[in-house]
């Protein structure tokens, strides 16, 4: 139908004619995208390759090098050679495997019954039964840690002295327990948020076909959310192999040590061995890697599409005379991770030494912190770096999600797969390798190598939620911007950053939790001027301060929850508005 | 002088051609409808139109400004393109007010404040807004979000319009009225639009001039009646409306028209019609075409058939025949009524018979 047009007249008639570096541009104009859109998404990239590759990179080179951070010397395999050929090494890694796996299971074995419970039963009273479940992830596996010394140790334990119970926490199965019940919050999240997506019709499908309801549990509900199990699994084992601060208050005085306590104590102790040291963050993370390719391959068969779309309903189990056995477990949890730590560092923070008996009392330990200099230094530093850091990373992290979902640069799948990459590297390697990269530079001994570490280290989360946020939001909303004359920089200022409002706080609040309590990587990399809080407790520990260091402990706790509640109430952030 | 003019348009995704050389010429103050089954191209065509995709190849031209030529390196983004557009899912901006959402291109444009008040209070008054202009999204309804989308891609008075599905997500008796308002308001302000939609009925009532794709390929252009009338193809004589396909050979073709016999022996004689004796043909003969009567069938183009099954469904009777070997439709008026089972004879006028080739 069409008559051949004549030729009109072309606006970029000349683009042959030109220079071949204006063609270049040409051709990436012609990808419809502004300079301004290339040079932001071109920055971002390379800060983000920058960030992850600088140190891994520096710490597998020297691992194959003679000398310290700032003074290498020349080629050698002997870092590799004395560590692996030793046996002890060997026993090192298997005990780090087995407790990372142990806690794994701890974690699953509690966190998943309390989200099914909480999720698919009538038991009463679950809006406490979740805050006691969500409470231990935003205090910290280190504050659990530090008052279940006083709860769980073999001598003057509370649960020996008053329940007479034989527990000894300094040990393998110390470490598993403590840590375990503190990473069953990430088991707990997972799963219930899988099951609240689940289409109660599949299990219903089940109970038609005759099923009781353990044989729907196991043939049904758990194979279909089994994705979003493994996830939080492989999750954990991930966490828990490069935790540090557990595993050094209760490992280091059984002589228990593992992967991270090693690194630690090879960088810190003298005479420091840098090799050993190095060749035990390879070999950490190579594990945590190796956890990461396995879930993804093992996900990758698996699917997500079984939870479905539209119209479901969730039906409630009724658990009739089960209830108050469901509740006494809920309660067990409650107490164990919650109450009586909780209970127990604010007897121990008004004494003035460890005792089991009431009193004496003082206020003391609490004046330290606002009388001492450092002390509080060490507190407003804290707070300082807390704050502008996940400022600093929402910002950050909402322009790679941006682009990585929403953009068509030829470059975002690297950085989707770059900027996910330390989710792998465990905070005390991260250490380790910000020394070998950062030590001769200007940067060294400041802050900022604080905050590079934890910028790097936390990136993926912010890159995760914010993701999240960014695929609800409809393109269409964008496209109509666009459309409607709208520049990129228009859109993404005036239409996405307005709609993703909600999941910038939100992801704000994790991250400045997550800031604030960080010490698996600060360990290593603070001076006494730029100590920060966790590390001030874990030293109070170290000096055997222990009425000091539950104050602190106290105090970062309070903190943390202070935020969330002047989130919570002050922001109105949990009040979501619904997004189409 | 055409106000859109889209040139040997192709997009590859991946290596599936989604469009594949579609050219089309709209004139100034034209509304031409995109339709086809889904899959078709229809949406990726619109949207390289927009530029929010960006064509394999082809020259996309709105009014004398060429906006894409792949071929030379052109592309401008879609804010460079003046045009409105309307989404299927409205696309009415959650964070802000009726009246922002509707400023937003002017804003953009950097247009005064009284203005931008006159213009967008103008617009809103158009689609009879302007008594919700403090409302957010939230608390209006779908027509109504519907609605501010429309003010919204015509407050800048925009070159040409595109229409994406803009009625798919409304209840049917909202969509007959809003289609009647979009057409109104397009013949009172006369904008060019291209307007795609999956549903030919409301192509046919909206349209100026259909352009009908299938598998990424432009199948036929047309007026309405055209292509109702006159349908190139099969394709299209079978997705614009039911129709009788009735295959066979031509057998004579002379001045007053052709001579067709079906497999079953049938001779149908069609008024108007190309090809050559012995070619394999179809011809579309639509249902409300066909004259269902008593027998004996006497005359030209009247064949025996027998009623298998008759459905009253108010303004018509549908009739389901055997007629020799074939089975077809027949919509008659309910004055006459026949039985299942019924020996009836069964007309149509060869100018009604469409000869169809390919």
């Amino acid at each position: 139908m069409s008559a051949k047009s004549p030729a009109e007249p072309i606006e970029d008639a000349s683009a042959a004619r030109r220079p071949a570096g204006l063609r270049a541009l040409a051709a990436l104009r012609a990808t419809g995208a502004s300079p301004l859109e290339l040079l932001i998404i071109g920055a971002v990239t390379a800060l983000v390759l920058w960030l992850v590759l600088y140190p891994t990179g520096w710490l597998v080179w020297a691992a194959f090098h003679k000398g310290a951070p700032g003074a290498t010397g020349p080629w050698t395999l002997e870092n590799f050679t004395s560590v692996l050929l030793d046996f002890g090494y060997w026993q090192l890694v298997g005990r780090s495997l087995l407790v990372g796996i142990g806690i794994t299971l701890v974690a699953a074995l509690i966190g998943v019954p309390l989200a099914w419970l909480t999720v698919k039963t009538d038991m009463p009273g679950k809006r406490l039964v979740e805050l006691s479940a969500i409470l231990p992830f935003f205090t910290s596996t280190f504050i659990g840690g530090l008052a279940w010394i006083f709860l769980g140790n073999p001598t003057n334990g509370l649960l020996k002295l008053w329940f007479g119970l034989p527990v000894n926490v300094y040990s393998m199965a110390g470490i598993i327990w403590v840590t375990g019940i503190y990473m069953a919050p990430y088991m707990f999240l997972f799963t219930a948020a899988a099951l609240r997506n689940m289409d109660t019709s599949y299990e219903e499908a089940s109970f038609m076909c005759g099923a009781s309801l353990p044989r729907t549990l196991f043939r049904v509900t758990f194979p279909l959310i089994l994705p979003a199990l493994l996830s939080g699994m492989s999750l954990v084992l991930v966490i828990s192999m490069g935790i540090f601060g557990v595993a050094a208050i209760l490992g280091f005085p059984a002589r228990i040590v593992l992967l991270a306590t090693e690194i630690y104590s090879k960088t810190v102790l003298v005479p420091p061995n840098f090799g050993a040291a190095t060749v035990a963050g390879l070999t950490l993370m190579a594990i945590t890697a190796g956890c990461i390719v396995l879930q993804r391959r093992i996900l990758r068969g698996g699917s997500y599409a079984l939870v479905g779309g539209r119209g479901f309903r969730t039906k409630l189990y009724s658990l009739g005379k089960w209830t108050p056995l469901a509740l006494a477990g809920c309660a067990l949890y409650a107490l164990l991770a919650v109450v009586l730590p909780g209970l127990v560092l604010v007897k121990t923070s008004f004494q003035p030494y460890p005792t089991p008996r009431f009193g004496p009392w003082t206020l003391d330990n609490w004046s330290a912190f606002f009388e001492k200099a450092d002390l509080l230094q060490t507190l407003l530093r804290s707070l300082y770096l807390s704050t502008f850091g996940a400022t600093f990373c929402v910002v950050l992290t909402a322009v790679i999600a941006y682009i990585i979902h929403r953009s068509n640069a030829p470059g975002r799948r690297v950085l989707e797969q770059v900027s996910v990459l330390p989710i792998g590297i465990p905070g005390i390697v991260m250490g380790l390798a910000m020394i070998w990269a950062y030590i001769v530079w200007p940067i060294w001994g400041s802050i900022w190598v604080l905050v590079i570490a934890y910028l790097t280290l936390f990136m993926p989360y912010g890159v995760r939620a914010l993701g999240s946020n960014i695929v609800q939001i409809h393109p269409e909303l964008e496209e109509s911007s666009r459309v409607h004359r709208g520049t990129w920089l228009r859109t993404f200022t005036r239409v996405v950053l307005p709609l993703l409002r909600p999941g910038i706080y939100s992801t704000w609040i994790l991250l400045f939790i997550i800031f604030i309590r960080e010490i698996s990587a600060a360990v290593l990399l603070t001076s006494i001027n730029t100590r920060v809080f966790p590390v001030l407790i874990f030293e109070q520990w170290t000096e055997g301060y222990l009425n000091v260091m539950s104050a602190g402990a106290l105090l970062l706790s309070l903190i943390m929850l202070a935020v969330i509640a002047l989130f919570k109430w002050g922001f109105r952030v949990d009040v979501v508005p619904a997004y189409r | 002088m055409s106000s859109l003019s889209v040139e040997n348009l192709s997009k590859l995704f991946g290596g599936v051609r989604a469009v594949d050389g579609v050219s089309l010429q709209v004139r100034e103050g034209e509304m031409m409808v995109l339709v086809g089954p889904s899959g078709c191209g229809k949406t990726t065509c619109l949207r390289c139109i927009a530029g929010l995709e960006r064509p394999s190849a082809g020259r996309v031209r709105i009014g004398e400004r060429v906006v894409t030529a792949i071929e030379d390196g052109v592309f401008l983004p879609p804010e460079r393109r003046e045009i409105g557009m309307v989404f299927q899912s409205y696309a009415v901006w959650p964070h802000m007010t009726v009246f922002e959402n509707v400023a937003y291109p002017l804003r953009a444009l950097g247009v005064a404040r009284e203005p931008l008040r006159q213009r967008v209070t103008e617009a809103l008054r158009l689609v009879q807004l302007d008594a919700l202009a403090a409302r957010y999204s939230s608390q209006i309804s779908g027509g109504q979000q519907q609605r501010v989308a429309l003010a919204r891609s015509l407050v800048s008075a925009p070159k040409l319009l595109l229409f994406d599905e803009p009625l798919s997500n409304l209840d049917a008796n909202l969509r007959l009225q809003m289609r009647i308002e979009i057409k109104e308001l397009q013949k009172q302000l006369g904008f060019t639009a291209v307007y795609v939609t999956h549903d030919q009925t409301e192509a046919m009532a909206i349209a100026d001039r259909i352009a009908i794709m299938d598998r990424g390929v432009l199948r036929q252009v047309g007026t309405p009646r055209d292509i109702y009338e006159r349908p190139a193809n099969a394709f299209v004589a079978g997705f614009m409306g039911t129709t009788n396909l009735l295959e066979g050979t031509l057998v004579s073709r002379g001045p007053d028209g052709a001579l067709v016999r079906t497999a079953g022996g049938i001779e149908i004689r069609v008024a108007n019609g190309e090809g050559a004796p012995g070619e394999a043909v179809r011809v579309s003969i639509r249902p409300e075409a066909l004259e269902i009567r008593p027998r004996p069938a006497n005359g030209v183009n009247a064949w025996p058939a027998t009623v298998r099954l008759a459905t009253f469904v108010g303004e018509s009777i549908i009739y389901r025949a055997e007629m020799g070997p074939h089975a077809i439709e027949v919509h008659a008026r309910p004055t006459q009524a026949y039985e299942a089972g019924a020996h009836v004879s069964v007309a149509a006028d060869p100018v009604h018979c469409i000869l169809l080739r390919e």
